[in-house]
Order: structure tokens, then sequence, then C-alpha cells
């Protein structure tokens, strides 16, 4: 029996795509507490989440590109270019210049959603292109040079950075992320023709829905996001680099597959991202714990994400892979 | 020892909802040329594609040289002698003819990891001239006529003689669709040469061509072998009548239910241009009233309902409908105005198989479930069972995917879906291929229920006799014209061969 047979047979004895991650993240949660009796106090779980915050918002925005069943890798360079849009603007604008970092990751996203829908150019090189474009003007804007938010500035971070009842704010900005993005594909019809789209989109063009436009949006949403993700950044680091957001890109994909959004569209969702993050952060504490060097955590993730896909995709739909 | 080349024993095959090969069984002899005709969905495809490995069946067996074997790609079957001319065909436009005629089996230009060119051509030259085919194999395929290519096609077929040391079977899937008389002359010359050296199995569903060229045919219908003739000794009219097999019963199509049309212009289509496809279409659709068309592939039958559905956009032309002038190209301008689309492609472009029955009911007109700008699940879920309900589908539930769905049930989704948007027009592309006789007579119970009700139909029927039972109008189209429009009132239906006539 193949490698292939194999995996497919296990694919089709359940259900695995719906039940393993919720049942990897339960597994990991008891290997941790085991490990370390004091991963499951409330504190540590609070802390987690706010270390989880910024890479849960990139992977809701990227889990409705991969729910189309494209691919935004422009996200890590736009997130960075918002932390350093945002740490250049604070001096003059004030609160405003958070508004713009986000207004600049609506037009990256619109960007990379009109070059992939109008030229017709397939998303993973649309915005590799975008990837190149982003990380150089960000290197040529910033100098190649972290700039901080001055000690007179710092004050216009605390929305981020500070605390309410004890909780860090940006855990609470992160589940209200989580909630609109959860009412968007849930309960509206962005969300109803992105799925759709995912699922078969020569139907729903004859359904009569304009595909081009919701693909832009999506891809204006998945770009927002990575720039709120960088706001975030720039708020907690107190500053902004060209390098703010590396390692963001596999991470946040990796959420997205872990949590059992299919690769090739269609199926998936925010909730099962909130679960791959989860899984994620988990697997960062483990690392750490077992003493994993935290340059090599890159190459768990790649593998990870190539088991995780190798483990839900359905091949019956796809004969040929390119 | 039988003198059997080919042997098909008790083959059966099921898809969801659907006995496509029942209990069949066949043979080919040696230098025989043996024809199947059968109607659309009688089985003949499913049959072909045991024959190259792409179907498994699940039940029966297939003997080669009276030994039974087990095909499981196309790459096996030519190991045992068994290749195909496929009605798309199969050649690479991007090669060149040789790379395409020795295509996966390279080998024997092979030395040191190089291929040696020279000897490749001389190799296809010989290919080539089997079929009496004088052209430079190192020509792009892209550069050949379809013609051309096709005798390319039957030269790499007959390649397996050298390669596999048996006598070839060589299977022509439905191979004069688009070629001109001339070339359909040629490659029955051809084909009759090769007779010599190989077996052949021809598929058609032009009576005539199988008379002319085969020695044996054998006639399917409804996924069975109904009857086996030597070729000498039946005719076009009683392949005819064992090919549609039932009588045509008057109530089949619920002819009795047809009415009269009404005076009201639903759809007005006017001078619609699109070069190489159609041009100078022209008809009306009253209220209530079903036109078929008629024609065969390449018509240009399919394009224009495409065009009407906005699917396609015309180089010129108008379409109204109701009056009204249509944006065209737009699925979504004839959406609003009220044209629905069945499409052939049921699982490509009827549904979104990945999705349950509620949101690609809801898919082309959500406003039925948004409330203050959400949509609620609720109403939707209650709108697809109020369908499941309407239009009896079987299903596991209003959650089930429609993947799971037999092709019957998915069809009644796909009507379900436009019936919801207040439909005018429906153009329906074979609205019963591949659904169980049972599913067909509701689908054609519905069409005449719903046309009592106004709404109007342009219809490309599965068969001759499907137009002919459900129309009104029949239009007859022909290399993209439209050649005759007949009246078909319920008691003074025209004849297939009046309608033949048209089309060819």
């Amino acid at each position: 029996m193949s490698v292939l047979t194999r995996i497919n047979n296990v694919r089709k004895s359940t259900n695995l795509v719906d039940i393993m991650p919720i049942t990897t993240l339960i597994v990991l949660i008891i290997i941790m507490s085991i490990g370390s009796p004091r991963f499951l106090l409330p504190a540590s779980i609070l802390g987690l989440l706010a270390q989880s915050a910024t890479l849960l918002v990139m992977g809701l925005g990227e889990t409705f590109v991969i729910l189309l069943g494209s691919i935004d890798l422009s996200i890590a360079p736009v997130a960075a270019m918002a932390t350093i849009v945002a740490a250049m603007l604070i001096p003059k604008f004030g609160y405003l210049a958070f508004v713009i970092a986000l207004l600049f990751g609506v037009f990256a996203g619109w960007l990379t959603g009109f070059v992939h829908t109008r030229a017709k150019i397939p998303s993973f090189i649309a915005s590799l292109g975008a990837m190149g474009l982003w990380t150089g003007i960000g290197f040529v804007v910033s100098q190649a040079t972290p700039i901080t938010v001055t000690s007179d500035d710092i004050f216009l971070t605390k929305w981020v950075t500070g605390t309410t009842f004890g909780v860090d704010n940006v855990v609470y900005i992160a589940a209200v992320v989580l909630f609109i993005t959860f009412i968007l594909e849930k309960y509206t019809r962005f969300g109803r023709y992105v799925k759709a789209i995912g699922a078969g989109e020569k139907a729903t063009r004859v359904s009569g829905v304009p595909i081009e436009r919701y693909k832009t949006l999506a891809f204006v949403l998945c770009g927002t996001l990575a720039a709120f993700t960088g706001v975030l950044l720039s708020a907690r680091m107190a500053g902004g680099s060209a390098r703010m957001a590396d390692g963001f890109l596999m991470k946040a994909i990796a959420v997205v597959i872990l949590g059992g959004t299919a690769i090739s569209g269609g199926i998936g969702g925010v909730l099962r991202t909130f679960i791959g993050v989860l899984i994620v952060m988990t697997l960062d504490v483990g690392m750490n714990m077992i003493g994993i060097n935290p340059w090599f955590q890159q190459a768990v993730y790649g593998g990870i994400i190539i088991l995780a896909v190798a483990l839900t995709i359905d091949r019956s739909r796809i004969t040929i892979i390119k | 020892m039988s003198d059997y080349l080919l042997e098909v024993r008790n083959v059966s095959k099921s898809f969801p909802g659907v006995k496509a090969l029942d209990d069949v069984s066949l043979f080919v002899k040696p230098n025989e040329i043996v024809g199947l005709v059968g109607e659309n969905g009688a089985g003949k495809s499913t049959l072909l594609k045991i024959l190259i490995g792409a179907y498994h069946p699940d039940e029966g067996q297939v003997l080669i040289r009276d030994k039974p074997v087990e095909i499981r790609s196309v790459k096996e079957a030519e190991e045992h002698g068994l290749a195909m001319v496929f009605q798309e065909q199969s050649l690479l436009p991007n090669l060149t003819v040789r790379e395409n005629i020795f295509l996966a089996n390279e080998e024997q230009f092979i030395r040191y990891g190089v291929i040696n060119w020279k000897k490749m051509d001389q190799e296809a030259r010989r290919q080539l001239a089997k079929v009496e085919l004088d052209i430079d194999p190192a020509s792009y395929t892209s550069d050949l006529t379809f013609a051309t290519r096709q005798m390319v096609e039957l030269a790499r077929a007959m390649s397996l003689e050298d390669r596999t040391q048996y006598q070839p079977i060589v299977i022509l899937d439905e191979p004069t669709t688009v070629l001109e008389k001339a070339e359909k002359e040629l490659l029955f010359e051809r084909v009759r040469a090769l007779k010599d050296r190989a077996s052949i199995v021809f598929v058609s569903h032009h009576l005539d061509e199988i008379l002319e060229l085969t020695d044996r045919v054998y006639v399917f219908k409804d996924g069975r072998k109904v009857a086996e003739r030597a070729t000498s000794e039946t005719n076009v009219g009683e392949l005819h009548r064992l090919m549609v097999g039932r009588e045509i019963k008057g109530e089949y199509y619920r002819q009795g239910k047809q009415i009269e049309a009404g005076e009201e212009i639903v759809l007005q289509v006017k001078n619609l241009n699109q070069s190489g496809k159609f041009k100078d279409i022209n008809f009306e659709l009253h209220k209530g009233e079903i036109i078929g068309i008629a024609g065969v592939l390449g018509s240009g039958r399919e394009e224009v309902c495409r065009t009407i559905a906005g699917v396609d956009k015309p180089e010129s032309g108008t379409i109204q409908i109701n009056g009204t002038t249509l944006h065209l190209g737009s699925p979504s301008a004839a959406i609003n105005a009220g044209i629905g689309y069945v499409p052939q492609d049921r699982g490509g472009e009827g549904l979104v198989l990945y999705l349950s029955l509620g949101p690609n009911i809801t898919l082309p007109d959500m406003s039925q479930v948004m409330r203050s700008g959400l949509v609620n699940l609720k109403a939707e879920r209650q709108l697809a069972e109020r369908w499941i309900d309407r239009m009896k589908i079987k299903t596991p539930g209003a959650d089930a995917l429609c993947l799971n769905l037999s092709g019957g049930n998915q069809q009644k989704v796909v009507l379900s879906k436009w019936l919801a948007t207040k439909v005018k027009v429906f153009v329906l592309d074979h609205p019963t291929r591949g659904i169980d006789v049972g599913a067909k007579e509701e689908v054609y119970e519905l069409i005449r229920e719903l046309a009592k009700q106004g709404i109007a139909f342009l219809l490309i029927a599965d068969t001759l006799e499907e137009t002919i039972g459900l129309s009104n109008i029949i239009i007859t189209m022909k290399d993209g014209e439209i050649t005759r429009r007949m009246e078909s009132p319920p008691d003074n239906k025209p004849s297939p061969v009046d309608v033949i006539e048209g089309m060819m």
C-alpha cells in the first residue's frame, strides 16, 4: 500500500478535517499540563492569549483568502510596513497614524487582489510579487533602521499595551476581531460567497455572483488585518521596523491550515483558525520548554504545515496537483 | 482458446442513483470492426472508460486474449494492446507529432539518457505510414487540422502493434462528430485498411456510419446491451427502434399536458453573433412556450444557450426580456431579468457540490434570507426544507452536501434554486443527462407544470425524441446557424427524420 493510499484511508475512516484540530489541541494541552502543572493556571493562559493575539489577527485575515482557494504571501511585509508607517507618523499625527497604517493595509490588499483578479495572475504569484514590493519599500522607507516611538508619545500605545480588569487589552482587541470576522464569515453575503467561490467557482459565477469583486474584497480584508497586526506590533514594541513581522507568514498559514481550513478552498473558517492559533501557541511553549532552538521552530512549522495538508487535503477533488 | 480478442463478461457499474451498466457482455474477434450504438446515457461511455481503466467494474470481467485482466490505467490498457482514440482529442498541442506518438514510451530511443531524435523520426514515419499520413514528425501538433490530428492519434494507437507484439484493439469514440464529409470518408478508408492488422471498436450514434463501416453491431439502451446484429442483416430503422427501445408512448413526455403558448413574447433574441460559434440567431419565445433546439456537437446550440444565460458574451446582437434589453455577458443581469440556467455540467456549473442544499438554493438571490443585513440561517434552512418538500428531493437532510445526492436529486436542487428566484425563462441544457428514467419523468412533469404557470423554456434535450416530445417549437441548428423552425403540436409531432434533415 502506497503512502498516499494509506493517508487517504486514514482520512476516510473519520472526518479528520473536523475533529483533528480540536483533538490535537486537547492532546497537546494534556501533555503540557502534565509536563508543567502551571500551564493551566488562568494567568498562564491569559499570557498565552496575549502573546498569540497578533498571530490570531493575521491568521483571521488569511483565513478568508485560503477559503477562496487562493493564498496571500505578502502579509508579513504588509504588517512590517504598517509598523513603519505607524511609528513614523505617530509624532505628527498621534492616533491617526494607526488609522493611516490600516488604510495602507486596505490599499496593499486591494492591490494584490486587483492584480490577481483583473490581470488574472495566480494569487501565489501576485502576492509573492507584493511580498517583494513591500519588503523592499519597507527597508527603503525605514532606511533599514528600527524606528522607535519616543517616551513622549508612548502613551499613544496604551490602548494596546495596557490592561483592563487585569487582562491585557490586546486580548480584548483580538477577541473583537475574532467576533467580527466570525459574523462576516457566517452571516454576510461576503462570507457566503467566499466559501462558495472556494468550493465551486464556476457554479458560483453562473449563479450571478460577481466573483472578482468578492475575491478582491477578501484580499482587502486580509491586507487590512495584516496591517492591523502591524499596528498591534508597533504599539507593543513601541516602534517599527522592516523586520518586525519576520516569521509571521509561516505561522499565519500554519494556524489556518492546522485549524482545518482546506488549502483547496471552501471548507473551514475563523473559529478553526482560532483553534489553530491555540495549537501553535501551545507548541511554541512546549518547544521552548524542551529547549528547541527558537530559530529551528520555523523548520518545525514548515514540517507541520505539510503534514497537516497531507492529512486533510481532499484528493478526490484535485486530480492534478500543481 | 476462443477466437475472441476482447471479451466483456457480465459487467455492471453503478453510480449514485444510476445503474450505468447492467450485466453487459460482448466480444470482439480479431480483424473485426464492431459498432456500439446507443443514446446518451445508454452506457457506451461507461463501458469504454472501464476498458481504458478509468472506471473499475462493480461486477463482471474483462478478458483480453482469453486472460482475465484488471485494467487500472490507459498505460495498462495499452500494455494489453488496447488503445482509444478519444472524442475530445488527447494529443498534447505543445509537443511534436513524434513526441506525441511515443509519449511515455520513449525508452527505445534513449541511449545514455538522451533521446535519439533521428531514430524517433524514422519510427514515427513508419507509424504514420500505417494510416498513410505523410507529414513531418517534427511538426507541432497544434499546427495540424483536427482531422490530421485524429489520424496521428490513430497512428499512435497502431504503434501498439510494435510495442506489444499483439494485434491492437483500437477504440474510436465518436470520431466523426466534427469531421467534414471528405475527412470522414478518408477516415473510414484508413480504418478499413487497418482491419488486416487490428480490431476496431467504433462508437457512434450515426447509424448510417455504423452500417457503412462495421461487421457487427451492439445496441445499448439504459445501461443494458439490448441487441447484437450482423451489420449485413440490419438497417437504420431496426437499429433506431432498438436504440430508442420504448414504444414512444404517447404520454412519456407528458404531451397531453402540452399547452398552447401565450401571446406575450417573453424572450426575444435578435441578430446574435459570435464568430466561430453562431451567427444571426433570431427567435422569440412566448409565455409558457417550450422551444427545443436540435443540432449536433458544434452546431452552436450550447453556445447560444450560454449566451442567453449571460455566461458567455456575444460579439453583437440583442436579447430582450419582456421588452427590456438585457445587459449581455453578465450572469447576474440575466438572473435579475428572470432567466434561470440549468447547465450541462451539473457538478461544475449547476451546483456548488461542497455546499449544502440551502446555500445552493439561495446563492443566486440571497435577499430571500437576508434580515437586516445579515444572513438568517434559520430562514435559509426552512427555505431549503420547503424546496425539499415541494420538489420531493431525496436527501439525508437539508444540511447534507449536494455532493452526496444522486444526479436526479441534484438536478432538482438546481431547478429549485432558479424557481426560488422567480424565474420567467428557463434555459435548460441537457436537464435529464445522467439521471435515471424515473427522475426524468419527474423533470418532464415539472416542466409541463411550470409551462402552465407561464414560464417559458429554451431546451437542449438529451435525445432527439426528448426534443420532439417536449417542445412546442423545434429549431434546428447547423454550423452555428438556424436552419429550420417547425411546429411540434401534441397531436402532430414531427418525425425524427424531419428534424435530422435540419441538423445535417
